[in-house]
């Protein structure tokens, strides 16, 4: 395991140039939310929950919670299936599932010391006052079951490659889910009732919104239980679907 | 501009043999862009909004910036993923190879089909605003255009100096987030911006061209603000393309 990881680390290294760009992006997403936000906020204190200074305390955590837990797993599977380079994976000792698994943990490993960290040093200077220190263990918690969360449902989009090929707009739409619905834009709250209730029943609520709120001490910690129910849901059906496409499966080639 | 149709057509047909995964694309990249304008309903819902702007005026704005992303993706933006993956793979040397100007030759072997749903969106979003907003008058509708075009011009200077990052630094995927970040400041209103930020993204990134532009020339603003705004979209570009050209000159082939 640990192998693996460390090769996925030295691989990620190679591109460094992928942290240049998201250094400048994130700080940039916040200072335009801040200005949005302060616009709306210069007319009226609060909107439910959240005061201006806790809704921007909310987006930082949100940033950083985003970097941590993105994924391309979905991505990665359907070129792998698309260019016919998924048959050496069937040959390797350890199931493609943690194969995919370990990557991920490898590459978000190099995601928290060249992204989060210099993300977390210029928060912190541009956002000083809104700074607010939280429920961290919790967070952390709910955090790594995020990230898993994240990943089985990449995983799962991943699979549908087998029987569709070409699933760039499957990557799309689960994107557009979880930057809508996941808490990334805006907090899940601010939804009408009916809807944001709807959304706690759905994996993408535990993504960002449950771990950042968690943090904030918004929500009760029992919804980490959410997570690991949802941990153990998509597991099973990530496990159903690759059986399921394996059976199916047939490599032609060289 | 024969072989540009060509090759578009040709990649239509292409997509069009996995027709029903070529419909939900469209589909799932018109969505995807909907996230400003998600995020503009539930604040118009939540709160008064913002100052001086209704919502159908929210919606024409972000209408718009989506019709010229969408053309600019659709056509020449995709010069981005496929310095990613040419560079990467070492296949850029095929199109040096070609008999015609390598930038036309590049553009033309990215153009995007899905990127057209954007496109359309945006059209659909506009003609929606317009429908309650109304139309002041034919030669505000020209001027508006106009507007449209420098905010074109704008997004090629953004695909020419993003590709030849990429060309010096052989692959990132992570600058879609920047220039994402980016074009989010152009989709709100600019008043809502201290005047350093709307400075800084008038002249070194005139990002405010794409939409500031366009609006204010259909409400006949010609203010010295818009002539520096046009000048400075003029000379953004104009560097890209040198630029572009430097680094492809120096270019030794890094991919197998």
């Amino acid at each position: 395991m640990f192998g693996i990881i460390r090769f996925f680390l030295k691989r990620a290294l190679a591109y460094r140039a992928e942290v240049i760009p998201s250094l400048i992006s994130h700080p940039i997403e916040l200072i335009l939310l801040y200005f949005v936000w302060n616009a709306i906020y210069s007319t009226q204190q609060s909107i439910g929950d959240f005061t201006f200074h806790i809704l921007i305390m909310y987006y930082i955590a949100a940033k950083i919670t985003e970097v941590l837990v993105d994924d391309n797993v979905g991505h990665d599977i359907g070129i792998l299936i698309r260019d016919g380079d998924f048959s050496p994976h069937l040959l390797k000792p350890i199931p493609f599932f943690f194969y995919q698994l370990y990557n991920k943990i490898g590459n978000r490993m190099i995601a928290l010391v060249l992204q989060v960290i210099p993300l977390i040093v210029v928060f912190t200077l541009l956002f000083y006052p809104y700074i607010i220190a939280g429920n961290v263990y919790l967070f952390l918690l709910s955090l790594l079951c995020a990230f898993y969360i994240r990943f089985t449902l990449g995983f799962i989009i991943g699979t549908l490659a087998f029987w569709f090929v070409n699933i760039r707009s499957f990557n799309w739409l689960i994107m557009f889910f979880v930057a809508l619905v996941s808490g990334t834009a805006i907090p899940l709250s601010f939804f009408p009732d009916a809807f944001y209730t709807f959304l706690l029943f759905t994996p993408f609520a535990y993504i960002i919104y449950v771990p950042v709120s968690i943090y904030l001490e918004h929500i009760s910690a029992y919804y980490i239980i959410g997570q690991m129910i949802w941990m153990i849901l998509l597991s099973i059906a990530s496990y159903i679907l690759y059986n399921m496409a394996i059976s199916r499966y047939e490599g032609v080639g060289q | 501009m024969i072989v540009a149709l060509k090759i578009l057509s040709m990649r239509i047909r292409e997509r069009m043999a996995y027709r029903v995964e070529f419909f939900i694309s469209l589909l799932a990249m018109f969505i995807t862009e909907l996230l400003p304008l998600f995020i503009t309903l539930i604040i118009y819902a939540n709160t008064t909004g913002f100052e001086g702007w209704t919502l159908h005026d929210i919606i024409l704005l972000q209408g718009t910036f989506l019709l010229v992303k969408g053309f600019a993706f659709a056509f020449f933006m995709g010069i981005i993923w496929n310095s990613n993956n040419k560079v990467r793979k070492g296949d850029f040397d095929q199109i040096l190879l070609k008999p015609k100007p390598v930038l036309l030759m590049f553009i033309y072997d990215s153009f995007d089909t899905e990127d057209i749903a954007k496109f359309i969106g945006g059209l659909g979003l506009i003609i929606y605003a317009f429908w309650h907003l109304g139309i002041s008058s034919p030669l505000s509708l020209m001027l508006y255009m106009l507007g449209i075009l420098l905010g074109i011009i704008f997004f090629l200077g953004v695909a020419l100096y993003v590709s030849a990052y990429i060309f010096s630094f052989v692959e990132s995927w992570s600058v879609y987030n920047l220039i994402t970040a980016i074009g989010m400041m152009a989709q709100y209103p600019s008043s809502i911006y201290p005047k350093f930020i709307v400075g800084f993204f008038s002249t070194a990134i005139p990002v405010f061209a794409v939409v500031t532009l366009p609006l204010g020339l259909y409400q006949y603003i010609f203010s010295t603000y818009f002539l520096f705004l046009i000048i400075n979209t003029f000379i953004f570009t104009g560097i890209a393309l040198w630029i572009w050209h430097y680094v492809i000159a120096r270019y030794t082939s890094s991919g197998g």
